[in-house]
């Protein structure tokens, strides 16, 4: 499904749409509460990603990023279902201000379900320490960490660290990757967690990881992995092999689609579409490994 | 005696900031040569924020926001390369000419 036609098709439904890569790599939709009869992808929700939450931003593109935030919480707090956890897929605050940070947290803390935060790279502006003061990684001292859940092995990946060359995983992450992936089966489903895109999305606007590809081809053993990121603000979907990529949406606002503009940056669009434009990703994983993702909006 | 009055004027002239525009992903000018002592001031002109780190973490402005702006005085000279933390393709250099060429 293009690009445009997801659009419209959940501006449509105002509910959102699941997706799932068949065995050929191609996504196919389905709208969400289609027909008045309850999704089964939202019976068996996994885990629900946020991302790009820019708490401090003030611009035309998103007046108050609080109140998306919080309707984004609202939103999966109501969830019929709980998920294992929450991910935050980074860039929490817009300025790694103090009182950015403080507000951020007071908001995500009123989650049900455990929080899981990654860095972006606005979150580490003039220093790394805020951010890992604020949410401190449960294990280890460098932030990237992987734990095991009901199967699935879940790994969270830090792209930010090097300001000149972003994102950039760097040596000593790639060796501890390397050991972490050797004790799992190829069977066992991957979940991936970054900030900015692992493969090279856009790179002319910086949208790529620049060793990612050291990662992927330590991934590419593996039967079924999904790698999830935040930092372009859209929704983006891509695969290689037996990796699946998906870029989520905002919680703020959203950036132009690649190409479509000069540059990068907050694309201000009318309040009705801003809402269309940015919110939360359920992820079923069923019983293959195989992720289920569904984008669901504000409107 | 007149030396040392012309030094003591050049000390405490308020010389203007120079400036460097932050617009369109780009500073403006890329490349700044200024006096050692000289201020730089830098404005962000976009409606995403910036950053001015120097690549050798010899000063950082820190997040700027649409509008904001930031001083920083270069006491030494020598050729320092900045980029932007957040858009580290934005690339700027200062060229800091000594005060008197012996």
């Amino acid at each position: 499904m293009k690009r445009g036609a997801f659009l419209e098709h959940v501006a449509w439904t105002g509910a959102g749409i699941a997706y799932a890569v068949t065995a050929g790599g191609v996504f196919e939709g389905k709208a969400l509460a289609a027909e008045g009869k309850a999704p089964s992808a939202l019976d068996h929700i996994e885990f629900v990603q946020i991302s790009d939450s820019h708490i401090g931003f003030h611009q035309a593109a998103n007046t108050d990023v609080a109140a998306t935030l919080k309707a984004s919480i609202d939103a999966i707090n109501a969830l019929p279902r709980q998920p294992s956890f929450v991910v935050h897929t980074g860039d929490v605050t817009h300025l790694a201000k103090p009182e950015q940070f403080t507000a951020a947290k007071d908001l995500l803390s009123t989650l049900k379900a455990p929080l899981v935060v990654l860095p972006g790279e606005h979150d580490m502006i003039g220093s790394q320490k805020r951010f890992f003061d604020v949410f401190p990684p449960e294990h280890g001292r460098d932030g990237w960490r992987s734990w095991d859940d009901r199967g699935v092995h879940y790994i969270v990946l830090v792209n930010v660290f090097d300001f000149e060359k972003m994102g950039l995983l760097g040596g000593p992450q790639l060796a501890w990757l390397e050991r972490d992936l050797s004790t799992q089966r190829s069977t066992t489903p991957l979940v991936v967690f970054t900030h900015v895109p692992l493969y090279a999305l856009y790179p002319k606007w910086g949208w790529t990881t620049e060793d990612g590809v050291k990662a992927l081809a330590m991934l590419q053993r593996f039967e079924r992995v999904t790698v999830l990121n935040g930092h372009i603000h859209q929704v983006v979907r891509h695969q290689e092999g037996n990796i699946v990529f998906a870029s989520a949406n905002a919680t703020a606002y959203p950036q132009p689609a690649p190409g479509t503009a000069p540059k990068p940056g907050p694309l201000t669009l009318p309040h009705d579409a801003l809402l269309r434009a940015i919110g939360y990703r359920t992820v079923e994983l069923q019983e293959d490994g195989r992720a289920v993702i569904g984008d669901s909006t504000l409107a | 005696m007149y030396q040392m009055i012309l030094a003591v004027l050049l000390a405490a002239a308020p010389s203007t900031p120079a400036p460097v525009a932050i617009s369109n992903f780009q500073f403006r000018p890329a490349t700044l040569k200024i006096v050692a002592g000289q201020t730089v001031r830098f404005v962000n002109r976009d409606g995403e924020a910036h950053t001015v780190t120097a690549t050798d973490r010899s000063f950082d402005s820190g997040g700027l926001d649409s509008g904001d702006s930031w001083t920083h005085r270069f006491t030494r000279p020598g050729r320092y390369a900045y980029i932007c933390a957040l858009h580290p393709f934005m690339r700027g250099t200062i060229i800091v000419l000594p005060k008197r060429r012996s």
